[in-house]
């Protein structure tokens, strides 16, 4: 296997097979946060003023501070809230309105879970149609082949994969749990090492985890592709990709270690473009405005049935956010756009490569002729 | 009589022709003189072969073990050479672990600071986190000595601090790209100007014999 030829040919089919960037910019837009980097960047927290001992709230302290805001909350809706101006009733619209928001946000959740999983379906099939019959799919057509019970497949098994980062937060909670109340509860230098033991058990459970996620996070490029391509279920998919990755270990570790080297130069490079292109973002966050002030002001309109004042905007503002960002972010969002179905393409490139590879047997060493 | 039976005759003459196909060939090769020649050639032909020798066929395992030694040898490479060749391929995977150790401390140690200094440990790792801000040495000397005052103390203060705090791990993180793609270059080179590149076989051409 040639990664160079792999890398050479998934850019060739970046910028020739335009019907892929639709997909991408959806990938852009609903998947690349989740693969992206932890977003640490390094900072350490400084506080200023932290001369202050501070004591640790005990649990009937805490259950009169529920008491209180129990009360507080009560005089609220009673009340409404005087210094703000706001009003029993419209604070009832308010949380309506709230509700509201957060029922939109959450169908808006699942139909861009569906989204990505169509798309990766699309980008993996149409990648795979391109190299087998150099034949390109229309988006109408991507959209088709995306939309089966294999892109509900890739999602299960995207799921299996984050198994361990489930049960590193599991084991961070219930570690964090233990580390407040022996500082609670037990004084001296038992707690100290009880603090210190746990703080090492979670940096280890981390360390491990990260390891693993990294591990999976590459077996599952080739379980979707299995299931995408060869129509397998979820079980039989991590099987056999399992399998193809063990026999090819060191193939698929060279292109590994390649994106990785890849996506750091990425990573320089679009500081980089993400800098060259503020200008059009200018433009196009101006272009956001003028769309989302649309609905917007019919929202403004709505709501201004229940509430009065500043309220309407605000809450009209919240909800046509989203709408902004994404026509304001969308050069940013096409850069993404490219490297999510590069990336893709490559590794289906990869897939198709592994598979056309002669099954491997244990390798002899053979001494000189002479020895 | 014009229709020869010639595609039958190898059926015929291995026994696999039965009832009305049979009697067909058997009185077509009554009547016709070609037809019975070349059954008779075929039959020559049949026993010739039968008497001649077995050739010596080798059994698939030596099949197997002659081909294996008409292939391409790898030579065997001295102690020394594979152990750079290992760490010529760990040294990515060594990044990549100095990496994600230096991130967890590093997350670990913020998440133990925040909450100790928000006083959810109560106080107890104050041995091991330091209670007090980062200290700005340096400017509070120079502003000690008077050299530098005001404005300019302030900014002092705060580029000491940021440096002291914050440029460190983009220091370690921004060494360890840098390490990375150069040695994703180097391979990158050896592989365009060498054809190599493969895992573990750096620097050992094949030779044929």
């Amino acid at each position: 296997m040639d990664p160079v030829k792999i890398l050479k040919r998934a850019w060739h089919i970046l910028w020739n097979y335009r019907a892929l960037w639709v997909f991408g910019l959806i990938l852009a837009l609903t998947a690349a946060g989740s693969s992206g980097g932890s977003g640490n960047n390094g900072a350490r927290f400084n506080a200023e003023n932290n001369n202050q001992q501070y004591q640790v709230p005990l649990p009937e302290d805490i259950r009169e501070a529920f008491r209180e805001a129990g009360k507080a909350i009560e005089k609220v809706f009673e009340e409404g809230l005087p210094a703000l101006d706001i009003s029993q009733g419209e604070l009832t619209a308010l949380l309506w309105i709230a509700a509201i928001f957060v029922l939109v946000m959450v169908v808006l959740g699942v139909v861009m879970a569906i989204a990505r999983y169509v798309s990766e379906t699309a980008v993996i099939r149409m990648v795979d149609e391109y190299e087998a019959t150099d034949t390109k799919l229309s988006v109408r057509q991507g959209f088709r082949i995306g939309w089966s019970r294999t892109s509900w497949r890739l999602f299960l098994i995207n799921l299996i994969v984050h198994i361990p980062v489930i049960l590193l937060l599991v084991v961070m909670g219930v570690a964090g749990l233990v580390i407040y109340r022996m500082a609670a509860s037990q004084g001296g230098n038992f707690a100290v090492a009880g603090i210190v033991g746990i703080i090492g058990v979670v940096f280890l459970a981390i360390f491990v985890v990260v390891i693993v996620s990294i591990v999976l996070g590459l077996l599952r490029h080739f379980f979707w592709r299995v299931s995408a391509l060869e129509g397998v279920g979820v079980g039989e998919s991590l099987r056999r990709g399992f399998a193809l990755v063990r026999e090819n270990w060191k193939n698929v570790g060279l292109m590994w270690l390649v994106m990785i080297g890849l996506g750091i130069a990425w990573a320089l490079v679009s500081i980089v473009l993400f800098i060259l292109t503020v200008p059009i973002v200018a433009v196009t966050a101006i272009l956001g405005a003028l769309v989302a002030a649309i609905p917007g002001l019919l929202l403004v309109g709505l709501f201004s049935l229940f509430l009065s004042g500043y309220l309407p905007w605000i809450a009209a503002g919240v909800f046509v956010l989203p709408l902004f960002f994404v026509i304001a972010f969308l050069p940013w969002g096409l850069l993404t756009a490219w490297q999510q179905v590069f990336a893709s393409s490559v590794w289906t490139l990869t897939y198709r490569e592994i598979k056309a590879l002669p099954v491997q047997l244990p390798e002899t060493e053979i001494g000189p002729v002479g020895d | 009589m014009s229709d020869h039976i010639l595609e039958l005759i190898g059926a015929y003459l291995d026994g696999e022709l039965h009832g009305g196909q049979l009697r067909q060939v058997e009185t077509h090769l009554d009547e016709c003189q070609s037809c019975r020649e070349e059954v008779q050639s075929l039959q020559a032909l049949s026993t010739a072969l039968q008497a001649a020798p077995l050739p010596d066929f080798p059994t698939p395992e030596r099949l197997a073990a002659e081909v294996a030694l008409r292939l391409p040898r790898t030579p065997v490479k001295p102690m020394s050479r594979r152990a750079l060749e290992v760490g010529w391929w760990l040294a990515p995977v060594g990044l990549i672990l100095v990496w994600i150790f230096l991130s967890t401390t590093l997350l670990i140690g913020n998440v133990v600071t925040i909450t100790n200094q928000i006083g959810l440990l109560n106080g107890t790792v104050t041995q091991l986190v330091p209670d007090a801000p980062i200290g700005t040495y340096w400017s509070g000397t120079l502003g000690q000595f008077g050299l530098l005052t005001g404005a300019s103390l302030q900014w002092a203060g705060m580029t000491e601090a940021f440096t002291r705090t914050t440029l460190p791990p983009i220091i370690w993180q921004v060494s360890i790209a840098l390490l990375y793609l150069s040695w994703m270059a180097i391979w990158w080179a050896r592989h365009t100007l060498q054809g190599l590149g493969q895992p573990f076989d750096s620097g050992s051409r094949p030779t044929v014999n």
